[in-house]
């Protein structure tokens, strides 16, 4: 649809009747954000949950849709079959305001309800009343997680979402639209910062050579244009031994990468290897050198949340010992590799973004501090912001939303009669991301100390095993033993485990095998074996 | 009764017509969806409260917020009453303080030591006391609840409890997630967890809702925290996910004691457990504090080097010699190989001027575009 955010903010959902929550689990994921959902469903919104597994908010859903895992483009295809062949169509919009509806059209022909019943083990009745709820709704929402993205068809599925809400005409008003919900605190920012291989700030792809010029003149120097390297492409070229030298700041690929026993061989082979962070990470292991930053209380500057909302966070401590900013140590850096560098610090450097991103040329460094907040685009001093995008147009050529067909595939690596079961990866409530922050947080370590996998009850009873014992699990890739959690909510034949414990790393078992479109690893999906576990390690931190 | 009307957008209160009416003899003109409580508090008059906090639906149980109304023969809970047209309404005159004070007192009665809360600091309940001069109580004591230290982030001291059912309301209504109940009757009436469960084994997912909205600190967060005042507040936000909660961190001796949510566009002062009580790591022994370079001679492989082994395998650097070498090498490796050869993953945990410095060392330095986060 040419655009890398969200089209409308979280509390839309309150002024949506409809509002479909896929491939997430925001109590856990986005708390706060479930919140503003669970209100909405006590007023009246009618949620639609569809996920592989049973979350919290299902007991607020209309409707709740455990569908198997990897079969999301079969099921969405369903539903958009429904509401073509009943009828339900937005006419006018598809005509105004899309391309390439036929070719949809074509596409999805195949996926009656009948016949995606078996595939998604949702019946062909509940996928027809879903459509309807969607289609006819006044207003209505999408949110999706990373249970959408994390797939090698992460494009495709969200593809389908994309379609649908085209299909109908639910965008670009209050109350509807196309919201991914981000997951860490300033992904979004990142992405708007350009803190990706294939675009410039403000998402101008590298290869647009009028664009490329400009950022030359701002630049002040020659840019490459052929697109860079995405994180596992990275770690592929340092294995292979083209890559010598990485410069990490505050990431920790030697938990989060999938397949990580490959990623930690690939980071020990750099000949160079410079590590920013606040703690000694896993990733910090294969260093050479290791620079101590600062923790997010002890710096100032701007973050993007999952709303487009640009947010400023303020100093409120010093960095212990001889820590220093993170700015400054990039700009250090920055000198030593021939860079003339001078900024001053963050209002400084925020000056040269308003001139780089022009979707928020038009916020101060003063206003953020008066307001805490201002929803980008915001392109002129003084505009209100735009919280709902899309009204009248799409940023492509043409200005029209494209329906991008998507055909039901399946995942890299099915479960066999060798990894009968699917492991799956995710966050909980009380851990971020790979523990590095959480797991040293007093409170949050004593509410969740160990690392568990959950199991269905009645799995666990065919292993033989009792809820909170040791079970191990073996992939293609590593082995790892964590205590089992009976839990209803998941599917029989799947099993569950964030990737946050380092004595015993979901991520050791991943696939990393990609989505060729997004690039994005195949965390939620891959095939494992099971048996009674021995002794769970100690963690290390 | 519909769930915090005020977050939802509307424009129906721009375009009705305000009430006017008189408060303690100035003129005041309502919103048309205001409560006189409201109305007073945005023209700077004062008017007790315990049960009523600003964003949660008005309960009107707790009966000090009462009020005169010109023409009725009861006094009226100015929390939960709307101004009509023309009203007089008097929160100062002598049968509303008289009233306000009483129920004050009734409440400070059931306080431990039936005095000032042992359990956080200028507590809304003895603000209003001292505001309203009441003091010592002259009745005898309800029955005291035990304390319940279970969980390791909020302490639960019902003996400070006034049942003013905030905590019910930020739990079910606010947060939903209808854990925290009110059970038994009368004098029994209880504040409880689940089935009256200790906290700490409770489906409580902790955050901490109940705690923010607690008047006595009855709910406070664990080891008398709310008891220090903070050397200063600093206005911030969320380290943890993108929902971008805005939060006020509480310093005293250069930590962070404790976290309060603010009235984020995102957040409407709600947190989560990391966001509320996920703040210490910053204060964790473990930090680095000095940079650090491989020593001589040590061989990477893929396993992990415990952080308390650290020193065996690296040794501390001035900052000029740490940097010397990290940024001399990455620039040897560009001039060697070329800048295929480097790559950089930048932080979606940093701040956008930290990722908008990163890509642009690596596009304009490195002279590559392999950066990612
Ligand atoms: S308080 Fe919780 S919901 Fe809010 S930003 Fe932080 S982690 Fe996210
Ligand atoms: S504040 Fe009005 S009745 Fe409690």
């Amino acid at each position: 649809m040419g655009s890398g955010a969200v089209s409308n903010q979280v509390e839309d959902v309150a002024l949506a009747d409809v509002a479909i929550v896929i491939g997430s689990n925001p109590t856990v994921n986005h708390p706060v954000a479930a919140t503003f959902m669970k209100n909405a469903a006590k007023n009246g919104t009618k949620i639609i949950l569809m996920d592989p597994r049973r979350s919290d908010l299902a007991r607020h859903a209309t409707y709740f849709l455990q569908f198997n895992g990897d079969t999301d483009v079969a099921l969405l295809n369903g539903l958009l079959h429904v509401i073509i062949e009943e009828g339900l169509a937005n006419e006018a919009f598809i005509r105004d305001r899309t391309e390439n509806y036929e070719a949809l059209r074509a596409n999805v022909k195949d996926y009656s309800p009948e016949k995606v019943a078996p595939i998604t083990g949702i019946d062909a009745q509940t996928i027809r009343e879903v459509a309807r709820l969607y289609a006819t709704a006044k207003a209505a929402i999408i949110f999706w997680g990373m249970g959408i993205s994390q797939h090698v068809h992460g494009t495709d599925n969200a593809r389908c979402l994309i379609s649908l809400a085209l299909v109908t005409g639910q965008i670009g008003r209050p109350g509807t639209g196309l919201h991914p919900l981000r997951g860490q605190n300033n992904v979004q920012g990142a992405s708007d910062m350009g803190l990706i291989p294939m675009m410039f700030p403000d998402y101008v792809r590298v290869d647009n050579e009028d664009a490329r010029h400009k950022f030359e003149a701002l630049w002040n120097t020659k840019l490459d244009p052929k697109a860079g390297l995405t994180v596992t492409e990275i770690t592929e070229s340092a294995y292979k031994g083209d890559i010598t030298g990485m410069y990490i700041m505050g990431e920790n690929p030697a938990m989060s990468d999938p397949n990580v026993e490959h990623a930690r061989e690939a980071l020990a082979k750099l000949e160079h290897l410079v590590v920013q962070d606040i703690f000694f990470t896993e990733t910090a292991s294969y260093a050479d050198v290791i620079l101590p930053a600062s923790a997010f209380p002890e710096k100032t500057g701007t973050f993007t949340n999952t709303d487009r909302r640009v947010q400023l966070g303020r100093k409120a401590l010093d960095p212990p010992g001889d820590a220093r900013q993170d700015w400054w140590i990039i700009q250090e850096i920055a000198r030593r590799v021939g860079l003339g560098w001078n900024y001053t610090g963050a209002p400084d450097v925020f000056e040269e973004i308003r001139r780089a991103t022009p979707s928020m040329a038009g916020i101060t460094w003063e206003r953020l501090e008066a307001e805490g907040s201002c929803t980008y685009p915001l392109e002129h001093e003084g505009d209100p912001g735009e919280p709902v995008i899309f009204i009248e147009d799409f940023p492509r050529k043409g200005g029209r939303g494209l329906f991008a067909p998507a055909a039901y595939t399946h995942a890299d690596e099915m479960p066999d009669t060798a990894y009968p079961f699917i492991f799956t990866t995710g966050r909980q409530l009380e851990h971020w991301h790979t523990g590095s922050m959480t797991r040293r947080a007093s409170v949050l370590d004593a509410l969740e100390p160990d690392p568990v996998i959950s199991v269905h009850p009645d799995d666990l009873a065919k292993l033989g095993v009792e809820a909170g014992n040791p079970i191990t699990l073996e992939s293609r890739r590593g082995t790892l033993t964590g205590y089992a959690r009976a839990d209803r909510g998941i599917q029989r034949g799947t099993l569950f485990m964030p990737f946050v414990y380092n004595e015993a790393a979901a991520n050791l078992l991943t696939n990393d095998a990609i989505d060729p479109f997004g690039k994005i690893p195949e965390f939620k999906f891959c095939a494992v074996k099971v048996r009674k576990g021995e002794r769970v390690p100690e963690p290390v931190l | 009764m519909a769930i915090a009307p005020q977050r939802l957008k509307s424009s129906a209160t721009n375009g009705a017509a305000r009430v006017n009416f008189t408060l303690n003899g100035t003129p005041v003109a309502a919103q048309p969806d205001e409560t006189i409580l409201q109305a007073a508090d945005r023209h700077g008059i004062e008017i007790p409260r315990l049960c009523y906090k600003d964003g949660y639906r008005p309960d009107g149980n707790c009966r000090v917020c009462m009020v005169e109304i010109e023409g009725e023969r009861v006094l009226a809970p100015s929390c939960c009453r709307m101004p009509s047209e023309g009203m007089n309404v008097n929160s100062t005159g002598e049968r509303a303080t008289k009233s306000q004070k009483m129920v004050t007192e009734l409440l400070l009665t059931d306080m431990p030591g039936q005095t000032t809360s042992p359990y956080k600091r200028a507590s809304e309940l003895d603000v209003w006391a001292g505001k309203l001069g009441v003091a010592a109580a002259r009745y005898p004591q309800r029955e005291q609840w035990a304390p319940d230290l279970s969980h390791p982030a909020m302490s639960v001291n019902l003996d400070a409890c006034i049942q003013c059912g905030r905590c019910v309301r930020a739990c079910r209504e606010e947060q939903v997630n209808d854990v925290i109940g009110y059970a038994w009757r009368g004098e029994h009436a209880k504040i409880v967890f689940d089935f009256d469960d200790p906290m700490g084994v409770s489906s409580c997912v902790a955050c901490g809702e109940c705690v923010q909205a607690c008047p006595t600190g009855a709910l406070a967060p664990a080891n008398g925290v709310a008891l220090i005042e903070p050397d200063k507040k600093v206005d911030s936000a969320c380290p943890y996910c993108g929902v971008g909660c805005l939060l006020t961190y509480n310093i005293k001796d250069e930590k962070i004691i404790y976290v309060e949510g603010r009235d984020g566009p995102a957040n409407a002062s709600r947190l989560c457990v990391k966001g509320r009580f996920g703040f210490d790591y910053v204060h964790n022994p473990k930090r680095l504090t000095k940079p650090m370079i491989r020593k001589e001679g040590v061989a990477k492989t893929s396993a992990l080097l415990d952080p308390d082994d650290m020193w065996t395998a690296f040794r501390e650097a001035t900052w000029e010699e740490a940097l010397d070498l990290a940024g001399g090498k990455l620039r040897a490796i560009r001039e060697q190989r070329g800048p295929k050869g480097l790559a950089g993953f930048g932080s979606a945990k940093g701040s956008n001027e930290e990722a908008y410095l990163f890509q642009k060392l690596v596009r304009t330095g490195f002279g590559t575009n392999n950066v990612d986060h």
